[in-house]
């Protein structure tokens, strides 16, 4: 009599081993647009607007930490978004999207998020100041994520990461100017130069380390 | 009694499938290879590479973690994820540290694949190679 429901216990938790989790599908503040870019709706009501970044900057992590599998580690998804303006003195952030490739290899920490390209926001023409992206786990600093540093993958003026225990960082790569791009730390109120990134290291991310 | 035991053959023989053989490199037809000019040195190509034997294995055994040889993509994949299955899609960095550890840093190459741009594709490991061995993977 016990076996029966036993039995259909394992079944069910079978099937959950072998389902894994679900690659995210577009919402109805996030998807793809024809051409293949990735758009975001905005504002994020959970982020309050303000005139300055920094401010939308520190309510991000705490609140795309309560979002579903944010904080799930190696079990976890990633969410990206954008930080914005109208022109109108404020910065907004977007809604956060889980899009991203379907989970391929067998190292389970490789998560990703696809960098939205455009907010869609009724109220005006938005201009994008940063991307940002939060990782399931912890520690995990932007230095760790070669591919985040690249030239290449620079679409924005300012990069922003932050992790399970919400570490801030923040990347500025300057790839326009002839000038080193930088990566800070969020510490307290206030941003803490970590490293350099030299012209000649642009292309490949290199960081050169700021002592104190 | 011998036709049981031929049942149980068959039964268990198609499992033998499952056992498969790491893939060897497919080599060009004779006239093909004929054709080949060797450089007297290697060295004097621009974008040559020398790689000591402990990195290369290092990287070869980081990679082969990151997308081992026998991971296809699905049936229904689309370009984008069968460029990204391929190992050719990642650049890598080795670099040796004290006490036997290397590090390997792989990332998606970004031209590599078309498509949007994917935050944190790639993956970091510390290899032991005293006993070729994963010690870690950090993302």
């Amino acid at each position: 009599m016990r076996f029966l429901p036993g039995l259909a216990l394992l079944c069910w938790g079978l099937v959950g081993c072998a389902s894994g989790p679900e690659p995210a599908s577009e919402g109805a503040n996030y998807g793809i647009n024809q051409d293949g870019r990735i758009w975001v709706r905005g504002p994020w009501e959970a982020i309050k607007p303000s005139q300055d970044p920094d401010d939308v900057i520190g309510q991000l992590c705490p609140a795309v930490m309560d979002l579903p599998g944010a904080r799930f580690g190696d079990y976890g998804r990633e969410y990206c978004g954008l930080i914005y303006s109208l022109g109108d003195g404020m910065y907004y952030a977007s809604h956060p999207s889980p899009l991203a490739d379907r989970h391929m290899g067998r190292v389970s920490r490789e998560k990703s998020c696809y960098v939205p390209r455009q907010v869609e926001d009724a109220r005006g023409h938005p201009e994008t100041l940063a991307d940002y992206h939060g990782h399931p786990w912890s520690p995990s600093p932007m230095l760790q994520s070669r591919f985040d540093l690249l030239g290449a993958t620079q679409v924005f003026s300012i990069r922003i990461q932050f992790d399970k225990a919400c570490h801030i960082q923040k990347l500025i790569p300057y790839l326009k100017e002839d000038r080193p791009g930088e990566l800070y730390e969020r510490r307290g109120e206030s941003w803490k130069l970590i490293g350099l990134i030299k012209p000649e290291n642009k292309a490949s991310g290199r960081v050169t380390l700021v002592n104190d | 009694m011998k036709r049981s035991l031929l049942l149980v053959l068959c039964a268990l023989l198609p499992a033998c499938a499952l056992f498969r053989r790491p893939p060897r490199p497919v080599h060009a037809p004779p006239q093909e290879a004929a054709g080949v000019t060797f450089p007297m040195e290697p060295l004097d190509i621009e974008g040559n590479v020398t790689v000591t034997g402990p990195l290369f294995v290092a990287m070869q055994l980081a990679m082969e973690d990151f997308r081992p040889w026998d991971l296809q993509p699905p049936k229904d994949a689309t370009p984008r994820e069968v460029c990204l299955y391929k190992r050719e899609s990642y650049d890598m960095i080795a670099a040796p540290a004290p006490g036997g550890l290397v590090f390997v840093q792989i990332w998606l190459r970004p031209e590599a694949c078309e498509g949007p741009i994917a935050l944190d594709m790639g993956a970091y490991y510390a290899i032991d190679v005293l006993q070729w061995r994963i010690v870690a993977i950090h993302h």
